[in-house]
């Protein structure tokens, strides 16, 4: 007699399990075994609807930068006054380094996860639909480090595992526990807005260090194994003392207009990222702000009747408006902006994105004459760091997009991060290299500006560009510039 | 007030989109009683197929453009519609409340997951030059691409209106008008209507519910297909869930029409359009309180749906008309029914304790987290009949809850469990306070209503969640005394030991006094209060209790992964979570913890392709055809042994071979040479999940019930050969497998299962002229209530047959019978001869039989001229009739329902006489009618029997109809104790009908 679906699903189940705890033995020697890394298409045609959930990046959307903290004379790491690490004499290692009210120092067993004697395995994570190519930016810049002998004791990196976890925070979650305990992989290169605390808490319990673009708070203090390429950029939300990362956008604008003198008005959007942005920029534009308003985020529904937000344009007609809300509502409030006859610069933060503006007709004319903020360099072909890039494309043969240029970064720093723990590579060696004894990224000219731990553990390097969509196109409005201290 | 009209304008016009859903969502749940929480999966899969077609295509035109808009809208929805009407709603027609509502959010789940899916395949794996939807912040319009925004100087302010918005101001208008028109003054709307006003009599009338439906459906899902194409560009998205937000505001707005009232619930969306505009620009004192704004529409609902409580009469729970579960396993011994349960819990034991590695426990204590939360489903629904689309609120209250204390507090891991919980007990209770005025359909939606507006207002309350930000609150794993959870393995044997003890107390709370105080309300409020149980207090028990075991499993599934934010458990999630557990089995704890088990390993099992790199190809290629050919083998030897095509299983077998050989040939999408797939498995997880909700939704015990059920019919298959072999007889009158599962052979045109006793009754009128209606030995029952037990009886043409009998006698029942209300069990009903048992009531009516039921079978919603028009389409007859009967002239325009009992009973048989029918059946007519008007109405049967139609008039006073019945039949407890001439009819006889039962009874 034929057995009930019950008995099948149980069996099924005892199969499953059987068989994943015999995996789980073998994985431990099948380094090698890993599979080639997908060669994904060009970004633009990662079709993935947008998902649900938050909008990834309005959490982001305060960009980098903070001078304040040196305006407020919060003790910069370029003069450590708060190490209190003894000054490094040769054959002498600290055991332990202050930044700020957080201390660094080694309290686990070392461990060699996914790193062997010719290979470092590494492993990704995103949200395809808003960082389609992500794995692209990787290959390209795995593929220079594995042609240049980047890492040393002549070791290859490898990308062994990449999850698009679809919005969903629990795929995201199960992805980062499957990468680790499945995979093994030394390192994780991840950008979502659904890279929660759980996940992130996750990956620093487990000495698991993870890079990409540093909005959500897993990248920041008190975690010690998350680093933003841009550094921490949500410390401002939950109140890390000086981490206030729009004055270098204020600064921008200053250079721009060629005067302080300005009057700007600012939509953000209602929710976390937007309230906190609203009261950064009572503060920072005050007596500059002829209005300040929330609007729905798409989440919510989105901004289903955008003739308010154009009347109050209108009305106060401001020198600038700043759009510091989600991807849609930028786009819809530019798009409507620009068709009322308003004839000031509408800037946002998000719409940066290589390939966008000829994407369709509507897009182009929504976007035609706006400028966007960025934190990732413009691809601005006249600086060494860019040609490099290109370079690094070409061979993979993939096309520079938004969510491909994250991964480009993210790849960036983790190879830098884990080149500095030298030939005897496990995770104390790196925890030793990049948190105490303290770590720089070297870039060339045209790329992200320097970025240094543990100081951006907690606050963000203050750089940012400018770009405008000229015919369909991106030109850069304003190149990319660190105010503050360059040496940082 | 310039600024006022213009945010007038611009929110009605956004407002419209909401109303063309609401109009759709109004006229489908009238016509069919289902409320389609699917439509914003249609509007989303309608717009993405139309974003589709202009760009792969290429298309630039308008004239293509349109091509494409009339291709969607005209065409494919629908299609889809009817393909929805068939596979899903047909079969729901009869299913209760809660079945409904869940089969719907099984396409809510289903759809857009598959629209995903099949736009991946599109863009990465087969080349169908689909676009990818990544940064798709602008979809092309129907009129303009680029859009084109114009300027009306209106004297003191300026009014802008884009191309995208006419668009959905001109569809709007012509949606309105035509919806009106058809409604109003095609054939097809009257039927509608009708059907909406008495579907039991709509059908004796004619009119084909299954057709209306398919209507309702084809239309309904045209307008959320219209909604989708015109208000994409409007509200600048293309992404799933946000239609989803679209549709529940719709839904609002369906609400505040009543869910009756198609032209209010169009003035709802236009207005809940205008309000939000307005509330967003006026209501600056909100402006501190973040998601007020997006709020405002799930206010109206709820605000409405309590509203709309007030005028409802009816009150009771949802499943009042589910039956208890049935039991399958009645033949077989204790141990053999336990025994899976006993080796499934030992399989965990031993999974937990053994087996599973780092990874597969985390997976096992979610899975049993889930299993605690889900429970508390089996609690609310299963037991309760209420169903919530709450519970992942509870789990988001009670988690964060805890958190926050653990971290302001400092108390240990115990107390701020407690506390989390209760807190999570007490938004039970609110949730819950609707309930006490609504059950069913405008509780669900309560439900979600309240859920939403936490999520959105409460818990994003930065004090509560933890200052802005996602950062959330930390939840360590707990030490109680000497025992340390915190490894994953010591946290799964707690889980364990917690869920087995929870099923222990559902159990025992479903067998207790409370668990039948629980039924006893949800199957009749008025009874249960008048049994001296508190209606209120039960209610709110229930969901509190439940609302404290949803925070429960929640507190602990938050303590796995360490974290609390306000997506930990999101309400759309929570609708992903009620489908699985629809699909497993909604009344047993063991099948909520087998949901949760599947809920959390899937996304593993499919993403990963099954990750085991020392299976060799052939290994896979082997497991691939066993599955297979069980997938087949289900197929045919279910059809072998009597038992429907059962896509589910059949279905799910097959998606696994068909993954074991992507996994070996690389086939999307478990590319085995690339990466693990998370999102992929989440599509098709969810398409799975929702199909199979789908099917299963009227079957309260899910796939382990229908199982168990297949599993008896094989049982039974084989005891019957067993018995044959060996020369037994064997009865299968024991076997409790219902219809739709054991699909009982149906009694054909032309067949008879008992052609002896049919031939005998048949002797008696043998000849060139068959009785225009006849009964054969006709058996019928309500569930398992015999109503008639074997009636002979035939009704010549140009005769009148009166049947007698007391109350409770089968009189009505006989009527049901002949006019195909209801199916005869055993016998058969002939039409001049023919067979026409297995016919419905419609199809008897188009062949000439027509019941006049009792109580008038008029449509009390509609006017007398519209009554008339359903039987007599042609406007001459009209005037013939009204000529015949002023009175019916004279209120043509008035509703029937306003008429006296006497015009009423003369409007049921008035326009029959215009084409007299072939058999006219009248139940009790004469009942509560004054003398005067009886003799009316007698003088019109005689003039029926004059030209020729066959009458059966059924009464329970005979004095009346015996003076012009040619022949009399009495009936008695379901037999027919006499049938004669009238003139052999005596006093005595006439009494014992009436007076002797007690002498049958007692036989």
């Amino acid at each position: 007699m034929k057995k009930s679906l019950l008995y099948k699903l149980l069996a099924l189940m005892a199969a499953l399990t059987l068989l994943a705890v015999a995996c789980g033995n073998d994985d431990d020697d099948d380094g090698a075994a890993a599979p080639a890394p997908e060669a994904t298409e060009a970004p633009m045609d990662d079709a993935e609807p947008m998902d649900d959930d938050e909008e990834p990046m309005d959490d982001e959307e305060p960009m980098d930068d903070e001078e304040a903290p040196m305006d407020d004379a919060e003790p910069m790491d370029d003069e450590e006054p708060m190490d209190d690490e003894e000054p490094m004499d040769d054959g002498e290692m600290a055991t332990s380094r202050t930044w700020g009210a957080y201390t660094y120092e080694i309290d686990f067993e070392p461990s060699t996860r996914g790193v062997t004697d010719d290979t470092v395995r590494l492993g990704a994570m995103t949200q395809d639909a808003l960082y389609g190519g992500f794995t692209d930016g990787i290959e390209a810049r795995l593929g220079r480090a594995n042609r240049d002998g980047e890492l040393p004791g002549g070791r290859s990196v490898e990308l062994v595992q990449y999850v698009d976890d679809g919005s969903d925070p629990q795929a995201n979650f199960e992805g980062a526990r499957s990468m680790v305990e499945n995979d093994e992989v030394f390192g994780i290169m991840v950008t979502s807005a659904v890279s929660l605390p759980q996940t992130t808490d996750y990956l620093d319990e487990n000495q698991v260090p993870f890079t990409g673009w540093g909005f959500m708070p897993g990248f920041c203090a008190p975690n010690d194994w998350g680093f933003g390429f841009n550094g921490c950029l949500s410390g401002f939300a939950f109140g890390v003392e000086g981490a206030d990362p729009l004055v270098s956008v204020q600064n921008i604008w200053y250079d721009f207009f060629g005067t302080e003198d300005i009057v700007v008005g600012i939509f953000n959007s209602d929710d976390d990222a937007g309230r906190a942005g609203h009261a950064l920029y009572e503060n920072l534009w005050a007596g500059k702000l002829a209005f300040n308003d929330f609007v729905p985020t798409q989440t919510a529904g989105g901004i289903t009747d955008p003739t308010r937000f154009v009347n109050t344009v209108l009305e106060h007609d401001p020198d600038l408006v700043i759009l510091s809300t989600d991807f849609a509502g930028a786009i819809t409030l530019k798009a409507t902006i620009a068709a009322s006859g308003y004839e000031g610069p509408v800037a946002d933060y998000l719409t940066y994105v290589p390939g966008l503006p000829g994407s369709s007709p509507d897009l182009g004319q929504a976007l035609e004459g706006g400028y966007a903020v960025t934190q990732v360099p413009p691809l601005d072909d006249s600086e060494p760091a860019i040609q490099q890039l290109l370079a690094d494309y070409e061979e993979v043969g993939a096309f520079p997009g938004f969510g491909s240029l994250v991964g480009y970064w993210s790849a960036d720093l983790l190879i830098q991060l884990i080149a500095a723990a030298g030939e005897d590579l496990n995770t104390a060696s790196f925890y030793q290299a990049v948190n105490i004894d303290g770590f720089e990224t070297t870039q060339q000219s045209g790329a992200l500006g320097p970025v240094k731990w543990p100081a951006d553990h907690v606050i963000a390097p203050d750089c940012t560009g400018m770009v405008q969509v000229v015919d369909a196109d991106y030109v850069v409005a304003y190149p990319f510039v660190c105010y503050g201290d360059p040496g940082r | 007030m310039g600024e006022f009209i213009q945010l007038l304008v611009s929110g009605a016009i956004a407002g419209s989109i909401y109303s063309l859903i609401a109009a759709g969502l109004t006229l489908s749940y009238t016509s069919t009683g289902i409320f389609n929480l699917a439509y914003g999966g249609i509007a989303y899969t309608s717009a993405m197929l139309y974003f589709q077609l202009i760009n792969a295509l290429g298309i630039e035109s308008l004239g293509m453009r349109l091509l494409s808009f009339f291709l969607v809208v005209v065409v494919f929805c629908p299609l889809l519609g009817q393909l929805l009407n068939v596979a899903v709603f047909r079969p729901l027609a009869r299913a209760n409340d809660a079945a409904k509502v869940m089969a719907t959010i099984g396409i809510l789940v289903a759809l857009p997951a598959l629209t995903d899916l099949l736009v991946d395949l599109g863009t990465k794996t087969w080349d169908w030059g689909l676009q990818s939807t990544d940064y798709v912040f602008l979809t092309p319009g129907v009129w303009k691409v680029p859009s084109e925004t114009w300027t009306y100087d209106l004297g003191s302010f300026d009014l802008r209106i884009s191309s995208n918005q006419w668009a959905v101001l001109v569809v709007a208008v012509i949606v309105a008008v035509a919806l009106w028109a058809l409604m109003r003054h095609t054939r097809i709307g009257l039927q509608m209507r009708a059907v909406v006003d008495r579907p039991d009599l709509a059908g004796l009338r004619g009119v084909s519910e299954s057709f209306t439906s398919s209507a309702a459906w084809i239309i309904g899902t045209m307008l959320a297909g219209l909604a989708g194409v015109v208000g994409a560009p409007v509200f600048n998205s293309l992404e799933s869930n946000q239609y989803n937000v679209f549709m529940f505001i719709a839904t609002a707005a369906a609400v505040v029409g009543g869910l009756r009232s198609i032209p209010l619930a169009f003035a709802g969306g236009v207005a809940l359009g205008v309000v939000t505009s307005w509330v967003g620009r006026y209501a600056t004192f909100a402006q501190d309180i973040r998601g007020f704004e997006s709020s405002v529409p799930f206010v109206v609902l709820l605000v409405g749906l309590l509203f709309m409580a007030r005028e409802r009469t009816r009150r009771s729970g949802v499943v009042a008309d589910a039956p208890p579960a049935t039991d399958y396993t009645s033949d077989l011994p204790a141990w053999r029914v336990r025994l899976p349960w006993i080796l499934g819990a030992a399989f965990i034991v031993l999974q937990v304790f053994v087996f599973a590695d780092q990874f597969w426990l985390g997976l096992w204590v979610t899975g049993l987290a889930f299993g605690l939360v889900f429970m508390s489903w089996v609690l609310l629904t299963g037991l309760g009949g209420m169903v919530s689309l709450a519970q992942a609120a509870f789990v988001t209250m009670a988690a964060m809850t805890a958190g926050l204390i653990l971290d302001k507090t400092g108390l240990p891991f115990i107390p701020a469990l407690i506390v989390g919980v209760i807190v999570a007990g007490v938004l039970g209770v609110i949730v819950a306070l609707p309930a006490l005025r609504l059950g069913g359909l405008p509780l669900a939606l309560a439900t979600l209503a309240l859920a939403f507006m936490s999520e959105r207002v409460l818990f994003e309350w930065s004090w509560f969640k933890n200052g802005q930000g996602t950062k959330g609150w930390d939840i360590p794993r707990p030490k109680l005394g000497p025992f340390d959870f915190e490894d994953e393995k010591s946290l799964a044997v707690l889980l364990v030991i917690l869920v087995l003890a929870a099923a222990w107390l559902v159990r025992n709370l479903q067998r207790s006094v409370t668990g039948r105080a629980i039924i006893a309300v949800r199957n009749s409020e008025p009874a249960a209060a008048t049994s001296g149980h508190s209606i209120v207090r039960t209610k709110l028990a229930v969901f509190a209790l439940s609302a404290l075991l949803a925070g429960f499993g929640g507190v602990f599934f938050a303590t796995f992964i360490g974290n609390v934010t306000p997506f930990t458990a999101t309400t759309q999630a929570g609708l992903f979570w009620l489908a699985v557990v629809v699909l497993v089995g909604i009344r047993r704890p063991g099948a909520a913890v087998m949901a949760g088990i599947m809920v959390a390993a899937s996304g593993h099992t499919f993403g990963t392709g099954w990750h085991w790199e020392w299976m060799e190809s052939w290994h896979v290629v082997l497991v691939a055809s066993v599955f297979g050919a069980a997938a087949v083998a289900t197929a045919f030897r279910d059809r072998q042994v009597g038992l429907p095509f059962s896509p589910p299983i059949v279905g799910v077998l097959a998606v696994l071979a068909y993954i074991c050989l992507a996994r070996v040939y690389s086939w999307y999408p478990i590319d085995w040479d690339g990466f693990d797939q998370y999102d992929e498995a989440r599509n098709i997880t969810a398409f799975m999940f929702g199909i199979g909700a789908m099917q299963l939704a009227r079957e309260p015990d899910g796939i382990l019930a229908f199982t168990a059920a297949q599993n008896r019919v094989r049982r039974d298959a084989w005891r019957r050969r067993l018995a044959v072999w060996q020369g037994e007889v064997w009865t299968d009158d024991a076997s409790p497998v219902p219809e739709r599962i054991a699909a009982a052979p149906s009694v054909e045109p032309g067949k008879s299962d008992r052609p002896e006793a049919a031939e005998e009754a048949g002797d008696q009128y043998v000849g060139d002229h068959p009785p225009a209606l006849e009964l054969v030995n006709v058996r019928a029952s309500y569930g398992l209530v015999e109503a008639l037990h074997g009636i002979d009886l035939s009704v010549p043409r140009g005769e009148i047959t009166a049947l007698l009998g007391p109350n409770g006698a089968g009189k009505s029942t006989t009527c049901a019978v002949a006019s195909g209300l209801l199916t005869a069990t055993h016998g058969q009903i002939r039409l001049d001869g023919e067979n026409v048992t297995g016919l419905r009531s419609h199809r008897r009516a188009r062949r000439g039989v027509v019941l006049a039921p009792e109580a008038r079978g008029i449509f009390s919603g509609l006017t007398v001229r519209e009554n008339m028009q359903l039987w007599l389409p042609n406007p001459e007859d009209r005037e013939l009739c009204c000529e015949r009967f002023p009175i019916l002239g004279e209120r043509q325009n008035q509703l029937a329902g306003n008429l006296s009992g006497g015009e009423q009973q003369i409007l049921t048989l008035a326009p029959l006489l215009a084409h007299p029918p072939e058999v006219l059946i009248a139940d009790e007519p004469s009942l509560g009618l004054a003398p005067l008007i009886v003799n009316q109405i007698l003088e019109l049967f005689i003039e029926f029997k004059e030209r020729g139609v066959a009458l059966l008039l059924v009464e329970e006073k005979a004095r009346d109809v015996l003076e012009i019945a040619d022949s009399v039949a009495f009936i008695s407890l379901g037999h027919i104790t006499w049938h004669g001439p009238r003139s052999e009819v005596d006093h005595d006889q006439l009494d014992a009908a009436y007076l002797g039962e007690a002498t049958s009874a007692s036989d």
